[in-house]
């Protein structure tokens, strides 16, 4: 399996020009945007040092940038770009009509596990590295301007872990999620322009079920708010909102309405992985390979 | 043991209306040990009835095994084969070298090395470690070919492999094709619509014809099961009056009158002529080329 790994990983990482552009995009930028604030600030101590503390207000505590970076790819910028970069890993396959070689050495199911599993280890690698490239540059610009980042005791290192685990493993969540649409519009549209396209349009409409709610109550007496309950997008926004300790606004909730508890919107999640995979595989298993 | 047993399969695409048959009906044993060819005109089915040997599609009925394992339940089996369908594909952005190191770790394979020896093979080291996207169609064949051989498969199975090759690349390719079955034991199953290659290579080979093998067996055989007699007399069309009732005429040219018949025929036919007042210049058994041959098992003068 770890020749397996490794010959998916020579792919992904083989294709430079994707990857630049699609992954190592995210911890690049978080270099040189950290760099760069690092050289004004010292520039800044150099020049005017009374101008430091405009340069203060971006910083919060030591956690702070570890954590923000994390929301990153779960905006629709980062997601687009993430939906980009699996299409070239799916539907590459059709387009350049490698899959006749891979599949004939190895189970589809063994493939098709092995893509998810090592984009998944990619695109986390790029994203660890982009948090600690804007957490180790929000704590040396700290020590430049002179910012207190509060302190670093066991206690707080203890919740800065559980938050951070907690952060990476929704935005792992939603990326797979996205990453599952894709390998399903790849086995359609058997090229990267039509997944794309067809990607986005599944991960960016998915939350216009609530239009569908609308109508359903307006038109037709029904209702069919339960169905949005089951969306990713609803289930996101209810763990973020539980950790953030916002109250809960869910458009068109009927009155008395309970959001679910964070361990069913976590379970739900999770179930859309499993079943997004699973039906993947279960397609790929299945599919006529005529390219 | 066959190398290759097909029993009964079919391939149909689409659904009412749209409903093609790819494949109707073949049935087909090949030999360890051999080249087998494939011939057809373009659209025959011989890709479609190759893939489905691979597990790439699945046949709508009939079952194929390979080494006597059923492709279908036993994929393992797929180990021992090595093959190039419908040209070399490869990941453009990566060298020839890295895309069979790729191959070899999809594989499982250990020995790195064997890398080197099959791009030797193909006479591709010196451009291995350029881009893939960077090499000829001839080249790009040639990587295809190292990566059918890239971990010593029992069993080849090639579509069209000398596409794109120039002369001596055709010939390349047939002396090692030929070399891995005389010398080393190994069973080659390759489509073409190439006569003049199916002929130099092949040791037994099956025609398909829209979906369906019209004629299979050792193409000596079948080059000469059909015999025919080239007849010189005059005039040649009172000779074709007297021999038809008999023996079918094939046709009549400047060569001479041409009649399916044996060796054997030639006193009966001799005599036949001879006596109605006929003059004889010649009487010689003719071989049909694998052109004129093909031709007329596909429903005759079909372009290829």
């Amino acid at each position: 399996m770890t020749a397996l790994f490794r010959a998916e990983w020579l792919k992904l990482a083989g294709n430079r020009w994707a990857v630049t552009f699609f992954v190592w995009i995210f911890p690049i930028s978080a270099l040189f945007l950290s760099i760069g604030a690092i050289v004004i600030a010292l520039f800044t101590a150099a020049g005017s040092p009374e101008n430091l503390s405009d340069m203060a207000q971006f910083l919060t505590n030591w956690q702070g940038g570890f954590l923000s970076a994390w929301a990153f790819p779960n905006s629709d910028l980062g997601r687009f770009t993430i939906i980009i970069f699996t299409a070239i890993v799916f539907a590459g396959e059709y387009q350049h009509g490698t899959w006749k070689n891979l599949i004939t050495r190895r189970p589809r199911w063994v493939i098709m596990l092995n893509k998810f599993f090592t984009l998944g280890v990619f695109i986390t690698i790029a994203f660890v590295m982009m948090s600690i490239f804007v957490g180790i540059g929000s704590i040396v610009l700290a020590q430049i301007v002179g910012y207190n980042m509060g302190v670093f005791d066991a206690d707080t290192f203890g919740k800065f872990i559980r938050d951070i685990t907690s952060q990476m493993a929704l935005t792992l969540v939603t990326t797979f999620i996205a990453t599952g649409y894709t390998a399903l519009a790849a086995m359609y549209t058997k090229n990267i322009i039509g997944t794309i396209f067809t990607s986005l349009l599944i991960t960016l409409g998915e939350p216009s079920v609530l239009l569908l709610v609308s109508l359903g109550r307006s038109l037709l007496s029904i209702d069919l708010f339960p169905l949005y309950l089951l969306t990713p997008t609803y289930n996101f926004s209810n763990i973020r909102n539980a950790e953030m300790g916002y109250e809960a606004f869910v458009p068109l909730a009927p009155e008395g309405f309970v959001p679910f508890s964070v361990t069913i919107s976590w379970l739900i999640l999770i179930g859309w992985i499993v079943f997004l995979v699973s039906l993947s595989i279960r397609n790929f298993t299945s599919q006529d390979i005529t390219a | 043991m066959h190398a290759i047993e097909i029993t009964d399969i079919a391939k149909i695409y689409g659904k009412g209306k749209r409903r093609i048959h790819a494949v109707k009906k073949i049935n087909l044993n090949i030999e360890q040990g051999q080249v087998y060819g494939l011939l057809g005109p373009n659209g025959a089915g011989k890709t479609t009835a190759m893939r489905m040997m691979l597990n790439l599609i699945r046949p709508t009925q009939g079952n194929i095994k390979i080494y006597g394992q059923d492709v279908r339940q036993n994929h393992d089996i797929l180990r021992r084969v090595g093959m190039m369908i419908e040209g070399a594909s490869f990941y453009p952005y990566l060298t020839g070298r890295k895309n069979l190191i790729l191959l070899a770790r999809t594989h499982g394979l250990a020995d790195m090395k064997r890398i080197d020896t099959v791009l030797e093979i193909v006479k591709l080291s010196d451009r291995a470690d350029q881009r893939f996207g960077t090499y000829s169609m001839g080249m790009k064949q040639r990587l295809g070919l190292a990566g059918a051989l890239l971990h010593d498969p029992d069993l080849l199975i090639l579509d069209e492999p000398t596409n794109g090759l120039d002369p001596n690349g055709i010939l390349e390719m047939r002396l090692l094709l030929r070399d891995l079955v005389d010398n080393h034991g190994k069973t080659v199953c390759f489509s073409s619509h190439t006569l003049s290659e199916v002929e130099r290579l092949c040791d037994n080979l099956a025609i398909i014809h829209k979906g369906e093998i019209v004629r299979e067996g050792n193409i000596n055989s079948l080059l000469t099961e059909q015999t025919q007699l080239r007849i010189k007399a005059r005039p040649s069309e009172k000779a074709s009056a007297v021999l038809s009732p008999q023996w079918h005429i094939g046709k009549i040219t400047d060569d001479g009158l041409f009649l399916e018949a044996t060796a054997d025929d030639a006193p009966h036919i001799a005599r036949a002529l001879v006596n109605n007042g006929l003059d004889i210049y010649e009487i010689t058994p003719y071989r049909q080329s694998l052109e004129a041959f093909f031709l007329d098992v596909t429903s005759g003068g079909e372009q290829l």
